[in-house]
């Protein structure tokens, strides 16, 4: 099971700076909200139910006709519906701290992106539709609370998947295509959220019997049959969705290859150049109004106009200044000195440290 | 405030009625006392109300009746008083060590009683030290063995200086060593303690008095010689 | 669990494990700025980034291999940015080290430069947890401005996390065992809700009864903490010499031009 947590190699640093405080002030809103419905001193104890999503992520479902692949869940969506949208924004933040810090799943400067994504996007998404769809909680039907649950992860999920390729052009970071990147991810999430769509589903429905005042229920549920019927429309729903997806990526977007030969005006040795669409010329203009770092080289032109041609190519010489010969070897070598230097030291006061046995 | 010294029990119960959120009855009608160096064993079957009785001394649940800590009546008032002065081992550690380390979770305690955090960790280690788990203080309470887990509630509440200990069947689930380890402990304490437990050699060992229950009541009250005697009582009530 | 691949190290003694908290995650949130600041195409310049992480780790006597295995539960974009940039970006570069040098792609750099920044990002982190109990991470957290409550539910989280991870583990085990993978989807699902369901259930009532706990010990909702940190000249030395050293990393002599 990989992690889908953001790297911090897709970030530049002053967009993590940016995310990491919006995330932070998102999560205080969250935190102050919560006290309104949980007493104040019961706040540490959303630690535990954090504990719980980890061990809810071990229970993996196996997909029919796919074996080999199983589904598992996030816990946003779900965690929102149990517990409200404030105190779901607050347990995940957590969970993703953790993640971080103990598992390295996610990198320390993508935390804001994260906790943004996978926490505030799909508890909040998730739950708003959840509650729009469902109507009435004590009355609704099994097929209603499905398709709630459906709509809400389908949902919740893919909006907040949608936002990495965002998060990663806006660093400008990026050299692949972010089009063709969104459409991989949210494809991919379509399916993940389509699983945890059900998953979900089936938790609420054990705690409808089981706890109901888990859910703010009075009365459980008498054991409700979930129609094959439901499940096949909403199957077949993803799937047209996800066939949309496939399609609006495959015709009318550059070939990645144009795309990036446009980006570089540098050519060399290049191969023959696709002559490109209105599209692409579009895009790649937009690209280069709107990047805060060019071509990696500092911006000389305000943002949102056209840079000066130029000057782009001019600075392309400079641009790389790492590549250029004698400076970069002697970097390697002093850094090799260096390691030699500090391994040598680090043995040394491992052999003092056991001819002196009473030292902790 | 009545003179500590001249309050005979650390524990008088009167009358005590406890019924639970649901409606169920729990206890009915519960009088005993406690001497200051008193050791009373709680016997029982499994639901006659042993661990409700520790509860609702500890203020956790709804009573009526009277309930008298070291001279301090339990009441909504002064339940953080009479929390200073008795302190309940849980019959699953896990529940009762919730910090991310050892130390922090008895020092929890402490520094709840106002203690300043260098007085809260000298008396944190004491107590760690008194149990045995010396060496353990940064240890999660994931990296105990059972044995050790059940020692460190113990210091948790130790910590506190308390005078009454309420001890809810602490030998469950531990190895013969662990166990052994155990009796030594609470034998050398000067606390007075009162033990729910199922197991008679324990109580033989350590209790000088036994208190039985039996769906809530009272059955037995009296010397542990007298009443584990009593064959016939303790059939009735599913003890041997 | 398998948690003693995450705590195995961090209750050692060490030149490093002695450090206080904070000393330690300033560095290495310094650290991981300055690797992320890097240009993209920059790669021979990260050499020098090696030096922090495996300091850290050969001085706490922790085995690289062990923070290198991390690296290897790889993240789907680290992946996908490696395979996907050499068929993107197709442009030309020539690389010269000394009088050698060869011609790559710019997508070839991309991919080492982001291969090499999530390892050497992973072992600092590594490095950083290893040494580090996780309780005195959170008190530094608490230290640095984090509010108490937050980092008390922090604090909740790791203690109940693998108690609760080996639950879930537990079901899962008795659900496999009796032929769940043979059982038809519905069936396959309920039981999927049922555990995660059960475990809630647990968890709700676990907490009641640790609150209960909390309580007992006269927990009334000020949370308070022990003051185990004290910086050290150590501490202030070893933050001076990170900075110095992220300085020249970063705009050093051997980045020519």
């Amino acid at each position: 099971m990989l992690a889908m947590h953001m790297a911090n190699e897709l970030l530049s640093v002053p967009f993590a700076g940016v995310t990491l405080l919006a995330a932070t002030l998102v999560v205080v809103w969250a935190a102050w909200r919560t006290k309104k419905t949980i007493q104040s001193e019961k706040v540490p104890l959303m630690g535990v139910i954090g504990a719980f999503v980890f061990a809810g992520q071990m229970i993996n479902f196996t997909l029919p006709g796919m074996p080999g692949t199983s589904g598992h869940l996030g816990g946003g969506v779900l965690l929102a519906i149990l517990l409200g949208p404030s105190a779901a924004i607050l347990v995940m933040s957590a969970i993703l701290v953790v993640q971080c810090l103990l598992f390295q799943d996610g990198g320390l400067l993508a935390l804001g992106c994260n906790i943004i994504n996978m926490g505030v996007v799909p508890c909040l998404v998730g739950w708003g539709l959840y509650r729009l769809t469902l109507g009435r909680a004590e009355t609704a039907k099994p097929w209603r609370q499905y398709a709630a649950a459906w709509v809400a992860c389908i949902v919740g999920v893919t909006a907040g998947a949608a936002l990495v390729p965002v998060q990663a052009a806006i660093s400008g970071v990026l050299k692949i295509s972010p089009v063709h990147f969104l459409g991989v991810m949210v494809g991919v999430h379509l399916i993940i959220g389509f699983v945890e769509g059900l998953i979900t589903f089936a938790v609420i429905a054990y705690l409808r019997q089981v706890r109901p005042a888990a859910l703010g229920l009075k009365t459980a549920d008498a054991a409700g049959r979930l129609s094959r019927r439901a499940v096949l429309v909403t199957f077949l729903a993803t799937a047209v969705l996800l066939a949309g997806v496939v399609s609006w990526f495959a015709s009318s977007h550059p070939d990645g290859l144009e795309w990036s030969y446009l980006e570089h005006h540098y050519g060399e040795s290049d191969e023959a150049v696709v002559a490109p669409s209105e599209t692409v010329t579009r895009v790649d203009a937009l690209q280069t109004r709107w990047s805060l770092l060019p071509d990696y080289t500092k911006r000389t032109a305000a943002l949102g106009e056209e840079p000066v041609e130029e000057e782009t190519a001019d600075e392309a010489e400079t641009a790389w200044p790492s590549m250029s010969g004698w400076g970069s070897l002697a970097g390697l070598i002093g850094t090799a000195v260096t390691l030699l230097v500090v391994y040598l030291i680090a043995l040394a006061l491992r052999r003092r440290d056991r001819t002196a046995p009473g030292q902790a | 405030m009545p003179d500590d010294r001249t309050v005979e029990n650390i524990l008088e119960l009167n009358n005590l009625s406890v019924t639970y959120p649901d409606g169920t009855p729990g206890l009915h009608e519960v009088s005993l006392q406690l001497a200051r160096t008193g050791r009373t064993a709680l016997l029982g079957p499994n639901g006659a109300g042993k661990t409700s009785l520790m509860l609702g001394i500890m203020g956790a649940l709804k009573f009526t009746g009277d309930i008298v800590v070291d001279g301090i009546s339990l009441s909504r008032r002064t339940t953080t008083d009479v929390r200073s002065r008795c302190g309940m081992v849980f019959q699953n550690p896990d529940d009762q060590l919730f910090m991310p380390s050892l130390l922090e979770d008895v020092a929890f305690g402490p520094l709840n009683q106002g203690r300043s955090p260098d007085d809260a960790e000298k008396r944190s280690r004491d107590a760690i030290r008194s149990v045995g788990l010396e060496g353990l203080e940064q240890k999660a309470a994931h990296h105990l063995s059972g044995g050790q887990k059940r020692g460190a509630s113990l210091a948790t509440i130790l910590s506190m200086n308390v005078k009454l200990l309420l001890l809810d069947e602490p030998g469950a689930g531990l190895d013969h060593r662990s166990y052994a380890r155990l009796i030594e402990i609470l034998e050398s304490r000067p606390e007075a303690f009162l033990i729910s437990t199922h197991d008679l050699a324990l109580v033989r060992r350590l209790c000088r008095n036994v208190v039985v229950l039996d769906k809530g009541r009272v059955v037995a009250d009296g010397p542990t010689g007298t009443v584990l005697a009593d064959a016939a009582l303790l059939a009735r009530h599913g003890l041997a | 669990m398998h948690h003693s691949h995450i705590d195995r190290f961090a209750q050692g003694h060490s030149v490093v494990h002695h450090l206080d908290a904070r000393a330690k995650l300033l560095s290495v949130i310094g650290y991981t700025v300055v690797l992320i600041s890097f240009d993209r195409y920059a790669v021979s310049a990260l050499a020098p980034m090696l030096v922090l992480p495996l300091a850290m780790l050969w001085f706490a006597r922790i085995p690289t291999w062990f923070a290198v295995r991390r690296v290897l539960v790889l993240s789907p974009f680290v992946l996908v940015l490696c395979l996907a940039s050499p068929y993107y970006d197709r442009v030309p570069f020539e690389v010269t080290l000394g009088s050698w040098r060869f011609t790559t792609t710019g997508g070839w750099l991309t991919a080492a430069d982001v291969a090499i920044k999530f390892t050497l990002g992973v072992m600092a982190l590594t490095a950083l947890m290893s040494t580090t109990p996780f309780t005195q991470m959170l008190e530094g957290m608490r230290k640095l401005g984090v509010p108490k409550m937050l980092a008390a539910q922090l604090g909740f989280l790791y203690r109940y996390l693998f108690l609760l991870v080996d639950e879930a583990l537990r079901l899962k085990r008795g659900r496999d065992f009796r032929g769940a993978a043979l059982a038809p989807v519905g069936r396959r699902l309920k039981a999927v809700g049922s555990m995660i369901g059960h475990l809630f259930v647990h968890t709700l009532d676990r907490s009641d009864r640790v609150y209960t706990a909390m309580t007992a010990r006269g927990y009334r909702g000020e949370w308070h903490g022990l003051s185990r940190l004290r910086f050290r000249l150590a501490d202030v030395v070893f933050l001076v010499v990170v900075a110095a050293y992220l300085v020249v990393c970063r705009w050093g002599a051997f980045h020519a031009g």
